[in-house]
């Protein structure tokens, strides 16, 4: 299973960094929507890791904007806190913790992260929507497209 | 594994029956991208379940089905998902041939999880045409579903 989820994680590495480079590359075209949902994905992340292993300063807040420079070295840095996490937490540990909208939730550590998976996965949908709207190509982001290049 | 997949199978049944629901609910403003798009998320999911039974599927990738018929559907789509993950080992690689004309391979795990994946994927893009309309898109993310397990 931990083997199965460090496969998830390369691959939502590998995506969002894709999909940074196309921003990037398309600064000018690139919509705000587009930005606020890369951000999201990203803060998002960061904000799930922090609360599976509290990090030593206050994470972002889910809609929080950075500089376009930013986005990768966090996505990467967010993915070496999540292997970090496979390494050593065990899937059925139960973490607390208090959502954006004040809601009290306890969720192990197995289902935490794939709902960071697929809240990344739903957002980069929207950004997909957004890019062919600005007449931008979007991403070929299907699991399976992946998995046949590995 | 195979409770992880058959956990992750019935969140995207439930959230598919919401996001069906509230299609039938206001299909007076659904718009027909929302229609398109949850009739894409069914009928790859009936391709994939089909090309592991090694079946031909009955359904084009953007077949339109009239709205009455989405939720047997999707409940069809769900049994057959479930019966895979029960009868089949996860590891076994599935050959197919896409509707280019190409044949590919991924193994049945990899299969079952796209079929999540994209569905999520598509329902991420009815909520933004669901708001754009003017409707309030679903709360689907998965921490908040298992939430809402729990205390109902």
């Amino acid at each position: 299973m931990k083997a199965f989820f460090n496969e998830l994680f390369e691959y939502n590495r590998h995506m969002n960094n894709e999909l940074i480079r196309a921003i990037v590359q398309n600064r000018n075209t690139v919509s705000e929507k587009s930005l606020k949902w890369i951000n999201h994905i990203l803060n998002a992340h960061e904000l799930y890791n922090c609360r599976i292993e509290p990090a030593g300063y206050t994470p972002p807040a889910p809609w929080d904007m950075r500089a376009l420079e930013e986005l990768a070295p966090i996505n990467e840095n967010n993915f070496q806190v999540s292997l970090g996490i496979l390494r050593l937490y065990d899937f059925d540990t139960v973490i607390m913790y208090t959502t954006m909208k004040g809601t009290h939730m306890e969720n192990t550590v197995g289902d935490i992260l794939f709902h960071m998976i697929n809240h990344s996965t739903y957002h980069r949908g929207q950004i997909a929507v957004e890019f062919r709207n600005g007449g931008l190509e979007p991403l070929v982001g299907d699991w399976v497209v992946y998995k046949r290049g590995k | 594994m195979k409770s992880f997949f058959t956990q992750l199978f019935e969140y995207n049944h439930f959230m598919n029956n919401e996001l069906i629901k509230a299609i039938v609910e206001r299909h007076d403003l659904v718009s027909d991208k929302s229609l398109e798009w949850v009739n894409h998320i069914l009928n790859a999911q009936q391709i994939w379940n089909n090309r592991i039974a090694r079946e031909q599927p009955p359904y084009g990738v953007w077949e339109l089905h009239s709205v009455d018929e989405l939720s047997a559907i999707n409940e069809s789509n769900h049994q057959s998902s479930i019966a895979i993950i029960r009868n089949t080992e996860l590891t076994t690689i599935i050959g197919y041939t896409n509707s280019k004309g190409h044949t590919f391979q991924n193994s049945v795990r990899d299969i079952l999880f796209h079929i999540i994946n994209h569905s999520t994927y598509h329902r991420g893009q009815v909520a933004v045409d669901f708001r754009q309309t003017g409707l309030e898109p679903l709360e689907t993310d998965y921490d908040a579903y298992l939430d809402c397990m729990k205390s109902s």
